[in-house]
């Protein structure tokens, strides 16, 4: 933890190649605990059942889509030439998230306050639901996008070009939150449901893609109120 | 984006043109030994070098023995083909070639999963034909545009050429397996799918078109060879028209269907598949 909050030896372990493998572990570790915490917070409001399905999920979430990214990641580091091993690359994409993750962990006590504030999930509970729902989507896109920059100082001090470092910065965020949106899709319920019982999954977790649910639902319901 | 000379490690500083390799030979196993550095799954990169030094300190490597350092070196010196295709020595395209069908066959497994069962096998088999039939379509003029933008073509460069394009698209779409296959079985719609792929060959092309680019620019040509890239891809859009069904073949339908399509009409299918699907998932609110 305290290598991210004073991350200078970790810059240079991972740019020198040194002990990738441990902090690699150590991060994963990191951020499946800042996860864990932040994610209990957001899954409380609908009982502790939720709240612990959403302590392993939101961690599981975070680990998945560093999974899903960081081959594209390497690539596209490679192809702009950018002295990175595969092994420095994963830590990387794994160190943005813990990042991430860890600055979660911090709004815990905000969001705590927020949903103990808010009305028990019931059918009239709507407003709170949407409200509490708003704030968890600020928070952990906020989070991901602050946890990225971490990865713009460590970008900063390889020999390429400013422009190369924007182009791949650029294209590594933009894959995290393009595959994160869609793991946290197929892994939801996060907040919950007022209408729906506590699941772990949804059944129709892979059915539809939340790119799809946003053009073929939210937008066409949105324009229909203009 | 960035230039090329900007972002390739490999770019050459100011002249393109080299000596032979054999005559620079044990100068540059020389080179090659000092600048190794020995990654953690054994392979050997040439990262120890200043950036920008690479290429014309380093003449021509020997062709890389195993298709896994055929890569390696397609995505850490990706002009070292381009002059070894200028020298005498092997280029081996072969491995690339080989390697790329297998990036092929991987994606469009990954992109079969929108249908699963036997759409698996069908896109898994129709992803290497579509960019195959299109390399062999364009290479014509890829020969015509290269040698109009100044490039001194011989086989050996085209043939580099070819293999270093096919196998820079291979190791991209190799790489977006994962995010590929994680919204094919996801998706709903056909035309999110589509979408989808459209989207990730637009970028997959512009990587291709950076590989393209300093490649060309390596033998001597000087003109925007944009065109080129444009025609590829719409020929790749046609060619997938050409071959479909790609992603989902209804009961009874053939493999290869018969009949004339555009690609516009193609994607207009695509579109009007889909609404019945949306029909019975939103229904229109009743007529009062």
């Amino acid at each position: 933890m305290s290598e991210i909050a004073a991350p200078g030896e970790l810059f240079d372990d991972i740019l020198a190649g040194r002990r990738i493998g441990a902090t690699w572990l150590r991060l994963c570790l990191v951020m499946s605990a800042a996860a864990a915490i932040y994610g209990a917070v957001c899954g409380m409001w609908n009982g502790a059942r939720l709240a612990a399905y959403v302590a392993i999920k939101l961690p599981l979430a975070l680990l998945l889509t560093s999974t899903f990214t960081v081959v594209l990641s390497w690539m596209v580091a490679a192809l702009y030439g950018l002295p990175l091993r595969f092994g420095q690359v994963a830590v990387l994409t794994f160190l943005a998230l813990a990042a991430g993750a860890v600055l979660m962990a911090s709004l815990a006590p905000i969001a705590v306050l927020f949903t103990l504030a808010a009305p028990p999930p019931d059918e009239n509970a709507r407003t709170a639901h949407n409200l509490l729902y708003l704030m968890h989507t600020t928070f952990v896109g906020a989070c991901g996008l602050a946890g990225s920059r971490i990865l713009w100082c460590i970008l900063q001090r390889l020999p390429s070009p400013r422009r190369t470092l924007r182009a791949v910065y650029l294209a590594w965020v933009l894959a995290y939150a393009a595959v994160g949106g869609e793991v946290a899709w197929s892994l939801r319920p996060f907040v919950g449901s007022i209408y729906e019982p506590v699941l772990f999954l949804r059944h129709d977790a892979l059915d539809g893609n939340v790119y799809e649910f946003v053009f073929t639902d939210i937008l066409p319901h949105l324009l229909r109120q203009l | 984006m960035s230039t090329p000379e900007e972002t390739d490690p490999a770019a050459p500083a100011e002249s393109t043109a080299l000596a032979p390799a054999s005559s620079r030979l044990p100068e540059a196993r020389a080179a090659m030994a000092a600048a190794k550095t020995t990654l953690a799954g054994g392979v050997s990169t040439a990262k120890a070098l200043p950036l920008g030094a690479l290429a014309s300190d380093i003449p021509a490597a020997d062709a890389p023995r195993s298709l896994f350092a055929a890569f390696n070196e397609l995505l850490n010196r990706p002009l070292a083909l381009v002059q070894r295709a200028r020298g005498g020595d092997r280029l081996g395209t072969g491995k690339l070639f080989a390697g790329a069908l297998v990036c092929y066959v991987l994606y469009g497994l990954a992109a079969g999963c929108f249908t699963g069962g036997q759409d698996l096998l069908l896109a898994a088999a129709k992803a290497p034909l579509v960019i195959a039939l299109t390399l062999l379509l364009c290479l014509p003029s890829l020969y015509v545009f290269g040698a109009l933008s100044g490039v001194e073509w011989s086989p050996r460069l085209l043939l580099a050429l070819a293999a270093g394009f096919a196998g820079t698209l291979g190791l991209l779409l190799v790489g977006l397996v994962p995010v590929v296959w994680l919204f094919s079985v996801s998706s709903r719609y056909l035309a999110a799918a589509v979408w989808l792929h459209v989207l990730l060959w637009l970028l997959t092309l512009a990587f291709g078109w950076r590989f393209l680019r300093l490649s060309l620019r390596e033998a001597g040509g000087r003109g925007i060879m944009l065109p080129w890239l444009l025609l590829f891809c719409l020929v790749s859009f046609q060619v997938a028209t050409f071959l479909r069904p790609v992603l989902v073949r209804d009961p009874g339908e053939p493999f290869f269907a018969t009949g004339k399509l555009s690609m516009f009409e193609h994607l207009g299918r695509v579109f009007d598949r889909d609404e019945d699907l949306r029909r019975a998932l939103h229904p229109a609110p009743p007529q009062r």
